[in-house]
């Protein structure tokens, strides 16, 4: 769980700090970063973000209320769960949410490359994400989102490793 | 063993029962419980910020232009006041999207300016002359275009894309309201329409530049 790892004396207590704990320490990085990054160009543009979650013609016409409170929950879902990720906070819960989130994301890509919809994501403002697709919703576009959920899965599976504040914890009557 | 369990035995095995961190038992139970509170903190947080500054998903009432016929065929003529000529039928008051010949009438009368809402790269090749080139990517971050301080927010405009099914007229049309435009028209069987029936198309070669003019 989100304290795995944990030892009386602290991360180093248990040894030197595995391989393993790095690279999960860098898919943490990687995630919580992207997350991060893509809720602060949504969060500063709303209205943008709601016309994007329009663009994939997933929320029936009237139901417009849903995708106006999506355009503002998404964004600080990503906000919240990605600077977890990064600071190894509640870990394994965080990227539990996150695999949701990125599961929503590559049912609603692919959906919209089934359906041969022309849609821009427009998921990190003007600047690419982190696989570097341009125009529309493609495969590259779903690669990049089934990358971004199989991290959420390791973290979920393995969970966030030692270099993390999960990994602090008090021993106990200290 | 499932993760949750390993990571459960991981543990134990690590601090040797001396470890104040969960047990074994209900460790999933805790991480999903830690996941629902997220997802009610990001929520609550979600409520509270769209409560401070909501998103518009559809065109409110604008001021609608009118045209009224002259009574010879194709021939209309627009009049965004609320004057009759006399003689002349009852003016039509436009709704929000408009026809083809109803967008005609608009660009002959050259009392409306006419935007378009494609992209760029669809733009250059061929435009309703005159028609300025304004997506709403150049509306993100909350600034304000450069084609805007050209046009007269009090003016009809009508706004057309690539016809059918396309969204981006409309959402155009949101961004010039927030804009303060008050006249705003969607011509709904886009540019394709316009083609077909044998009207003139400029294009337009610099992509690097914004609109066509007026």
């Amino acid at each position: 769980m989100s304290g795995g790892g944990c030892c009386g004396t602290g991360p180093r207590a248990c040894g030197s700090i595995a391989v393993g704990s790095v690279l999960l320490l860098a898919l943490r990085l990687f995630l919580g970063g992207v997350l991060v990054y893509a809720s602060l160009v949504k969060i500063g543009d709303p209205q943008q973000f709601a016309f994007g979650i329009e663009a994939y013609r997933l929320v029936p016409e009237d139901a417009k209320h849903l995708t106006a409170l999506g355009a503002f929950v998404v964004p600080w879902m990503e906000l919240i769960v990605g600077a977890m990720l990064v600071l190894g906070v509640w870990s394994r819960s965080a990227a539990a949410v996150a695999l949701s989130l990125m599961g929503l994301f590559v049912y609603a890509v692919w959906s919209v490359i089934t359906r041969d919809l022309d849609v821009t994501c427009g998921c990190f403002g003007k600047m690419k994400g982190p696989f570097g697709c341009e125009g529309p919703i493609g495969m590259c576009k779903l690669a990049e989102n089934l990358t971004l959920f199989a991290s959420a899965l390791a973290l979920v599976v393995f969970g966030p490793g030692s270099i993390a504040l999960d990994g602090l914890c008090r021993r106990r009557g200290a | 063993m499932p993760p949750f369990e390993a990571a459960g035995a991981e543990m134990e095995k690590a601090c040797g029962g001396a470890c104040v961190c969960g047990a074994r038992s209900g460790a999933a139970a805790r991480v999903m419980g830690r996941a629902i509170i997220i997802v009610g903190i990001a929520g609550l947080i979600g409520v509270i910020d769209s409560a401070r500054r909501p998103v518009q998903l559809a065109l409110k009432p604008t001021a609608p232009a009118t045209i009224r016929a002259t009574g010879a065929g194709q021939g209309t003529d627009v009049d965004t006041q609320t004057d009759q000529v006399p003689g002349e039928t009852e003016p039509v008051v436009l709704d929000v999207r408009i026809t083809l010949e109803q967008a005609r009438a608009l660009y002959d009368s050259g009392d409306a300016e006419f935007i378009d809402a494609r992209e760029a790269n669809e733009y250059g090749p061929g435009h309703i002359p005159g028609a300025y080139n304004l997506t709403q990517a150049d509306f993100r971050g909350s600034r304000t275009p450069d084609v805007l301080t050209y046009l007269d927010p009090s003016r009809p405009v009508v706004i057309y894309c690539g016809g059918g099914e396309c969204h981006a007229s409309e959402n155009v049309a949101i961004l010039l309201q927030q804009a303060g435009f008050t006249s705003i028209h969607i011509m709904v069987d886009g540019f394709p329409s316009w083609v077909e029936a044998g009207y003139e198309v400029e294009a337009t070669h610099d992509e690097s530049e914004e609109g066509g003019g007026s």
